[in-house]
């Protein structure tokens, strides 16, 4: 892992260097939040989305209210609602009495909202919409130690970002001034590390990467929660064959952790038919540029669904399987900005064997699985040995931890493997190797670009 | 069944086959303290006597013998068994597959069967990930059923013999 790192820090630096031909410091790669960003925001609102939840409801009111920063319930029961402008209090207390009727709310709420007496006006220094779009620039951009989470706080008229303790907030405001963003926008607070005795195997909230997923019969794993960049939409990445077709169709319910109506997170949505026929598909009738699929997530409001992926109380490596005990998270991922390279460690958490690293042993093979059975061939997929792996794993993000004041990398998705012994709990316990399709394999089979 | 068979307790299958550390003996036949299981897991051999690079069908047939419906997690790839020598040593099969690492739910219910059929040719396992490929020496084989139910199973194990 040492050397690994040491082999990366360099060559991110040289990347930095050469994007910003200045200072090697992420903040000057970062690019300003664009004036029509919150904009775009209410636009993308009033047409339909929902994917914010009760925020796109809000950003619906701001089409009617200008100025208007936020709504929420105080602990009396009492609507709140943020303006800029209190001059123009009357008008926005009837442009919310006429969308109050509306609402997708409690009938109390909505008996409340805008009607005198009923509706506390508070002085409002920001849109939500800004809030919106500022928080969803500093989520994608913005990589610093300690990031747990990001919110466009209706409550406080500002942007919440969480840390863990202690950690130093001057990478925060670099970043954030870098971006354009006023400083008094911003509150921070700080949590302890995510602890907890839940298994990768239970059903946990928010979804993660290394959870375990099922569709139909089929068990696999989570491997990120991403942005889909230019389309405005929230999901998922896990492997092709984990959906049970290999023909293209999508449609299909995917469930965290079991088959069950409170279980639902998503529906397949790009899942590229497995018929490319290249001669490197060796006449296998399914063959793929990577076994990887996207799938829509149903609800991807924060407290059901986060761009993280879940880490165990131990680890594995040298063939051992990890812990299923999920004991903390990674926040703020990078897509890995470099092709794995043999000799690096590659790292993937699944539901059966928890969090193992390997060796990467080979790059662009063109395995072939399933060979005595359903052969099928994926091109341009990687290969690590000694990395312990069940089936179920599948699906699982393939990583580079967060270590000092470097990110967390997404890597890819593993999808396959071999070994030539396995335990009564499917843990592979030697001669264990994975297989892996890259990140940008992923992007260019499923034709989007993905923000983990 | 048709071949020769030899009936392990739990316990000795289990260290067999986790660390293939035991020795096989008469010893092995009974345990009155052993748990209730939940599976008996049979293998079959066919032939039963074969040339080395001939190819032998194995079958594992894993029964629900508890009084539950049980959910198993499979994976038709992944190497149904376990061959060992009179030493108790694993040696194979080489188990070169690379499988999709999905698993499909099963469930059996009481006195049910989950059945694997698959095959091996005297092939062993590498001595190390880039050694080269290579077969068992002539000899008699156990080959014990693996379907990686758990350690509350019941394993009757075949014998296979090979010759040059």
């Amino acid at each position: 892992m040492q050397s690994s790192r040491a082999l990366l820090l360099p060559g991110l630096a040289l990347v930095i260097v050469a994007c910003s031909g200045e200072s090697p410091t992420r903040p000057e790669t970062l690019l300003s939040v664009t004036a029509s960003a919150p904009q775009l925001e209410i636009a993308a609102a009033v047409q339909g989305r929902r994917s914010r939840g009760f925020e796109d409801e809000i950003l619906r009111m701001e089409a009617q209210v200008a100025g208007l920063g936020g709504v929420w319930v105080d602990e009396a029961g009492t609507p709140v609602v943020y303006l800029k402008d209190l001059s123009r209090r009357s008008e926005a207390m009837q442009a919310l009495r006429l969308f109050a009727s509306s609402l997708p709310v409690g009938a109390s709420f909505r008996s409340k909202l805008g009607a005198e007496g009923s509706t506390a006006v508070l002085q409002g220094q920001f849109g939500f919409s800004e809030l919106v779009a500022w928080s969803r620039s500093i989520a994608a951009s913005l990589r610093a130690p300690g990031f747990l989470s990001i919110d466009a706080d209706e409550a406080q008229n500002r942007v919440h970002i969480t840390t863990t303790k202690g950690a130093p907030r001057e990478p925060f405001l670099r970043g954030i001034g870098a971006l354009g963003i006023p400083e008094s926008a911003i509150v921070f607070s700080e949590s302890v590390p995510f602890v907890s005795a839940t298994s990768l195997q239970d059903r946990y909230r928010p979804t993660g990467g290394g959870q375990q997923i099922v569709t139909g019969t089929i068990l696999c794993s989570l491997a990120f929660n991403v942005d889909v960049q230019f389309y405005a939409e929230e999901g998922f990445l896990t492997a092709s064959h984990c959906s049970g077709s290999f023909s293209g169709s999508t449609g299909a319910s995917v469930y965290q952790n079991n088959v069950g109506i409170g279980n639902l997170i998503g529906t397949t949505s790009l899942n590229p038919a497995w018929d490319r026929t290249d001669s490197d598909c060796r006449g296998a009738s399914l063959c793929t540029d990577a076994d990887a699929m996207y799938v829509h997530s149903s609800d991807s409001t924060s407290p059901n669904w986060s761009k993280r992926i879940y880490s165990t109380s131990t680890w594995g490596s040298s063939n051992n399987p990890g812990s299923l005990t999920i004991s903390a998270y990674w926040p703020g991922i990078w897509v890995f900005p470099y092709s794995p390279w043999v000799g690096m460690t590659a790292y993937k958490v699944g539901r059966t064997t928890g969090v193992t690293s390997g060796t990467v042993a080979a790059t662009c093979e063109n395995p072939m699985l399933d060979s005595l059975t359903v052969p099928k061939v994926v091109l341009c997929a990687d290969r690590a040995t000694g990395a312990s792996w069940g089936p179920g794993d599948s699906g699982g993000p393939v990583f580079y931890p967060a270590a000092q004041t470097d990110p967390p990398y997404a890597i890819g998705i593993f999808f396959g493997g071999k070994g030539s012994a396995f335990n009564g709990s499917n843990q592979c316990t030697s001669g264990c190797e994975i297989l892996f399709s890259e990140w940008s394999s992923v992007q260019w089979h499923l034709s989007r670009y993905f923000s983990p | 069944m048709t071949m020769s068979q030899l009936k392990l307790d739990a316990i000795g299958v289990r260290v067999l086959l986790m660390t293939c550390a035991c020795t096989l003996t008469a010893s092995c036949a009974a345990d009155d303290t052993a748990p209730t299981a939940d599976f008996e897991v049979v293998t079959t051999v066919s032939p039963s006597v074969a040339n080395i690079g001939e190819r032998i069908a194995v079958t594992v047939t894993a029964t629900n013998i508890s009084t539950q419906s049980q959910t198993i997690l499979t994976n038709d790839c992944l190497t149904a068994f376990a061959v060992l020598d009179s030493a108790a040593t694993h040696v194979g099969p080489s188990a070169e597959q690379f499988c999709a690492a999905s698993g499909k739910m099963v469930t059996i219910l009481p006195g049910a069967q989950y059945a694997v059929t698959q095959e091996w040719t005297g092939d062993a396992m590498r001595l190390s990930p880039n050694s080269q490929p290579r077969m068992v020496e002539p000899g008699s084989y156990t080959v014990s059923g693996n379907l990686r139910l758990g350690a509350n199973i019941r394993i009757v194990a075949a014998t296979v013999r090979l010759i040059p």
